[in-house]
C-alpha cells in the first residue's frame, strides 16, 4: 500500500492558512471575544474591580437616549458622504478617463488627500473653517458671496458644524471612489459602446446601459466599504468639532470614545461597540444580499 | 523518480515559507503592550505634528548610559515649556534622560487613563489638572515623604490639599492659576473714549469692577473701526467650545455671583439650579444678546480668546493668568505694550474664580519609579522655572518674592483673586469630565437661545444626579 506523505496537498493547505488563521484568532477573534466579555461586566475607573452584571449594559444602552441621538446622526453622516462621494468621484473618474489636457497633472492632485494622514486632514480644514482665521469665510467674504467674514459660523453652528464634517470627509473619501471607478471604466471593453453607437444609442444611454452595469458589482462593494468607514469615522470630527457644538456632530464613534476613554465606562462602552458591530453587520448583509449581482460582472 | 524528487522540493520550500511567514507574523506581533485606543494613535500624530512646528521635537533623548523617563504634559503649556527648558540641566544633574510627550489637553487624561489601565509603564511621570486626580489616584504613586515638610508647608494649604485623596499625597503643586482679566489700556485711558462713554452710561469709564460695568464697557468697546460693515473689535469673548473650558469659565461666573459651591457639593447637593449659577448664565447670554461677543464663540477656548486678545481684536477677556508672558511678548501680541491685568469684575458674592492648578504626579505603573520621584522633586526645587516660562509658579516663597512679581503683574492679581472667600474649587469628583460635558451641552444650548436659562440648568442638574448618584 503506498504510504500517505505527510506533506500532502491538504496538509500544505493547512499549513500555509495556519499563518492567516493565527492572525485572525489575534486580531479578530480575541479582540471580539473580550469585547463582548467586557461587556457583561461593571468596572470602576481603573478597571481593577469588575462585577458581572449579565445584560444589564446592554439594556442600558437601548435605554439610552443619546445612543440613538447618535445613531441618527451617523447614519445621516454616512449618507451624506457616501452619496456625495460617488457622485463626485463619478463625474471626476469619467472626466479622466475620457482624458482631457493635463489629465495626469489632475490624477496626481486629486490622489493628495489620500497621502495625508486624517488627523492631518482634520487640523488643516479645522483652521480653514475658523470664523476668526479660516481662509474659507475670507474668500467667500472677497467673492462677495457672504456680508462679512463672520457670517458663516461653520464650527458654531450646529448645521453647518455637521456639514462641515462631511465635507473634510468626503474631501478625504473621495479619492479612493476616483482611483476604484477608473480602473472599473478602464475594464469596460470598448467594443461594448461601438456596438451600441452602432445601434443608435447615444452618450447618456452608453452610461445607463453599459456603464454603470458594467460597474455594478464594483460599486456595490466600494459603496460598502466607504459607508463602513464614515461610520467608524472619528480622528476628522474629532480634530473638527468633538462632537459638538452641543452633540451636533457626536456621532456612534465620537460617543463611543468618549465612554470608553473620556469617562471611562468600559462595560457599558463595550456593550456599546458590540450593538454598533452588530448593526453594522446586519445592513452590510442586507445591502450585499439585495444589491450585489449575483456572479459576472466587473470586480 | 524525478517528478517524484521535483514534487518533495516544491513541497519542502512551501513549507519553509509558510514557516517564514507565520514566524514573521507572530514577530510582528510582540513587543509593546495595551490596548491602543483610537486617541492614542490621532494624538501620537497629532503631537508630532504639534512637535515638529514647536521648538524641539518629542523623539526620545538618547541615553548615555543612564535610564531614560518618559513625562506626559499638555502642548505648548507651562509644563512643556519648563521640561524643555530644565532637562538638559535634569540629565546633567543625575544622569537620567528625559522624553517629553506634549500632547493637547484634551488628549492627556485620555492618555494617562488608558495607559493606568494597561500599565505599560510608557509614562513615568505626568502634569495634569487638579480635577483628573479624583479619578486617576488609584493609579498614581503616593508620594508622602517625597518632600520634607518644611517644603511642603511652602504651598498654600488648599493648594497642597488638591493633591491629596484619602489623606495620601499623590501629588505635588506645579503651579497655580486662575482667570483675571486683561484690558486694553489704550482703549480704557483715552480721554475721547472716557469722554464717549460718559455721555452714553452717565459714568466714568474705568476698568469694570462690578458685572453691570462689564457689560457696560463690552457694549461700548463693540465697534466696526473702519466702517466696512463689520466688527473690528469685540467688548470681550469667553469659551464656549465643547471639550475648551466652557464649564470652568461659567463656574468663576457662578462663584462671583455668590454660589457657596459650584455644581455640587461635597454632600453631593446640587448646586446648579441655584440662583447664583441661574445669573451667571444669564449674564453670559446677555453678553451674547448684546452682541459684545463674537458668534463664533461656540469654536473658541481660552488659547482662541487669547489670540483674538493678542490681535487686538477684544477690548477685554478672562483668560488664564499664566498667558500674560504670551500676551506681553511682542513677537506674539500686537497689544504687548498696550495691556493690563486685573481681578475679574464682581457679582453679588464679589470677584472670585475657580483655582485651576496644575500638579506633577507619578505613575504606579513606572517601570522607573526612583528617577520619576527624582524628576518630581527636581521640579519642586525649580519651580521658579515654571514662573520664568509662563509668570506663575506654586511655592509661596516664589510668589510672594518681589523680584518674581515686578515683572509679572498677573502674580498678585491671581492670588489676590484666589483668596477672595468666594473662590470655591471645581467638586472633587471622579466623574469630572462627564458632569463637565453634561453642563457644557446645556450652557451651550442656553447661550445660542435654544432653550432658557431655567430650563437648561435643570437639565443638567438631572444629567449631574443621573452620573454622581
Amino acid at each position: 500500500m503506498k504510504k500517505r506523505s505527510w506533506f500532502s496537498r491538504s496538509n500544505c493547505l493547512m499549513l500555509f492558512l495556519l499563518p492567516t488563521a493565527v492572525l485572525y484568532l489575534l486580531f479578530y477573534v480575541y479582540p471580539i471575544g473580550k469585547l463582548f466579555m467586557d461587556s457583561l461586566f461593571h468596572y470602576n475607573k481603573m478597571r481593577t474591580v469588575r462585577s458581572f452584571i449579565g445584560l444589564d449594559n446592554y439594556v442600558k444602552v437601548f435605554a439610552d437616549t443619546a445612543f440613538y441621538e447618535s445613531s441618527w446622526i451617523t447614519l445621516r453622516y454616512i449618507f451624506f458622504c457616501v452619496l456625495v462621494e460617488l457622485v463626485l468621484g463619478f463625474a471626476i473618474a469619467l472626466s479622466l478617463n475620457k482624458g482631457f489636457l493635463g489629465d495626469k497633472l489632475a490624477r496626481s492632485l486629486f490622489m493628495t488627500p489620500l497621502m495625508l494622514a486624517p488627523v492631518v486632514s482634520g487640523l488643516t480644514w479645522k483652521f480653514m473653517f475658523s470664523s476668526q482665521f479660516g481662509i474659507f469665510n475670507q474668500l467667500l467674504y472677497k467673492a462677495g458671496l457672504i456680508s462679512s467674514p463672520e457670517a458663516v459660523l461653520w464650527l458654531s453652528n450646529k448645521s453647518l458644524a455637521f456639514i462641515a464634517c462631511c465635507i473634510a470627509h468626503i474631501w478625504v473619501s473621495t479619492p479612493f471612489f476616483i482611483i476604484t471607478i477608473l480602473a472599473g471604466l478602464k475594464g469596460i471593453a470598448k467594443e461594448l459602446y461601438e456596438a451600441a453607437e452602432i445601434d443608435g444609442a447615444n452618450k447618456a444611454q452608453g452610461l445607463l446601459y453599459i456603464t454603470i452595469p458594467s460597474l455594478k458589482p464594483l460599486l456595490v462593494t466600494i459603496i460598502l466599504l466607504k459607508a463602513i468607514d464614515a461610520a467608524r469615522g472619528f480622528d476628522i470630527i474629532w480634530v473638527l468639532a468633538q462632537g459638538g457644538p452641543g452633540t451636533a456632530t457626536q456621532t456612534l464613534s465620537i460617543y463611543l470614545y468618549k465612554n470608553m476613554v473620556t469617562y471611562n465606562k468600559a462595560g457599558y462602552s463595550s456593550a456599546m461597540a458590540i450593538v454598533f458591530m452588530t448593526m453594522i453587520m446586519i445592513v452590510a448583509r442586507i445591502f450585499l444580499k439585495y444589491l450585489k449581482p449575483q456572479g459576472g460582472g466587473q470586480e | 523518480m524525478k517528478m517524484r524528487k521535483n514534487n518533495l522540493w516544491k513541497r519542502i520550500i512551501s513549507l519553509s515559507m509558510a514557516m517564514l511567514l507565520g514566524g514573521t507574523a507572530l514577530t510582528g506581533c510582540s513587543g509593546g503592550g495595551g490596548d491602543i485606543t483610537p486617541q492614542t494613535e490621532v494624538e501620537a500624530t497629532a503631537t508630532q505634528k504639534q512637535d515638529d512646528t514647536k521648538e524641539g521635537s518629542t523623539e526620545a533623548v538618547v541615553s548615555a548610559g543612564g535610564e531614560t523617563i518618559s513625562i506626559l504634559v499638555e502642548s505648548g503649556s507651562n509644563a512643556e515649556l519648563t521640561m524643555r527648558a530644565i532637562s538638559e540641566q535634569f540629565t546633567a544633574d543625575t544622569g537620567i534622560n528625559i522624553n517629553i510627550e506634549a500632547v493637547p489637553y484634551s488628549g492627556i487624561y485620555d492618555k494617562l487613563s488608558a495607559e493606568l489601565v494597561a500599565k505599560t509603564g510608557i509614562y513615568d511621570v505626568a502634569t495634569i489638572d487638579i480635577v483628573w486626580i479624583p479619578s486617576l489616584y488609584p493609579g498614581l504613586e503616593p508620594l508622602d515623604g517625597l518632600l520634607p515638610e518644611a517644603d511642603l508647608n511652602d504651598y498654600a494649604l488648599s493648594l497642597l490639599d488638591g493633591g491629596i485623596m484619602e489623606d495620601t499625597l499623590y501629588a505635588i503643586p506645579a503651579w497655580a492659576n486662575c482667570k483675571i482679566m486683561y484690558y486694553r489700556t489704550d482703549l480704557f485711558n483715552d480721554a475721547e473714549e472716557k469722554e464717549n462713554f460718559k455721555k452714553e452710561y452717565g459714568y466714568e469709564l474705568k476698568v469694570p469692577e462690578t458685572w453691570q460695568e462689564f457689560r457696560d464697557a463690552a457694549k461700548f468697546f463693540t465697534r466696526d473701526t473702519n466702517g466696512d460693515g463689520n466688527i473690528d473689535i469685540y467688548g470681550t469673548s469667553f469659551s464656549a467650545m465643547i471639550g475648551a473650558d466652557t464649564t470652568q469659565s461659567f463656574l468663576d461666573f457662578a462663584a462671583q455671583a455668590g454660589s457657596p459651591a459650584v455644581m455640587f457639593d461635597a454632600n453631593n447637593e446640587i448646586m446648579v439650579t441655584n440662583e447664583a449659577h441661574k445669573e451667571a448664565l444669564d449674564f453670559l447670554i446677555s453678553l451674547k444678546q448684546d452682541g459684545s461677543v463674537p458668534d463664533g464663540i461656540f469654536e473658541m477656548g481660552a488659547p482662541e480668546n487669547q489670540k483674538m486678545f493678542s490681535e487686538g481684536k477684544l477690548a477685554m477677556v478672562y483668560v488664564w493668568a499664566g498667558m500674560c508672558p504670551t500676551i506681553a511678548d511682542p513677537e506674539k501680541s500686537q497689544v504687548a505694550d498696550k495691556f493690563g491685568v486685573a481681578h475679574v469684575a464682581a457679582g453679588k458674592g464679589g470677584y472670585a474664580a475657580t483655582p485651576a492648578p496644575w500638579y506633577n504626579v507619578v505613575l504606579q505603573s513606572s517601570k522607573n519609579k526612583d528617577a520619576a520621584e527624582l524628576l518630581v522633586k527636581y521640579l519642586h526645587e525649580h519651580n521658579g522655572e515654571y514662573a520664568r516660562q509662563k509668570g506663575i509658579a506654586a511655592r509661596n516663597s516664589l510668589l510672594n518674592d518681589p523680584e518674581l512679581n515686578k515683572p509679572n503683574p498677573q502674580l498678585a492679581v491671581m492670588m489676590d483673586t484666589l483668596a477672595q472667600p468666594q473662590s470655591v474649587g471645581r467638586p472633587k469628583t471622579e466623574y469630572w469630565n462627564e458632569v463637565r460635558d453634561a453642563l457644557n451641552v446645556q450652557i451651550q444650548s442656553a447661550i445660542m437661545g435654544e432653550i432658557d436659562s431655567e430650563t437648561a440648568l435643570k437639565n443638567a442638574a438631572l444629567e449631574i444626579e443621573k452620573i454622581i448618584k
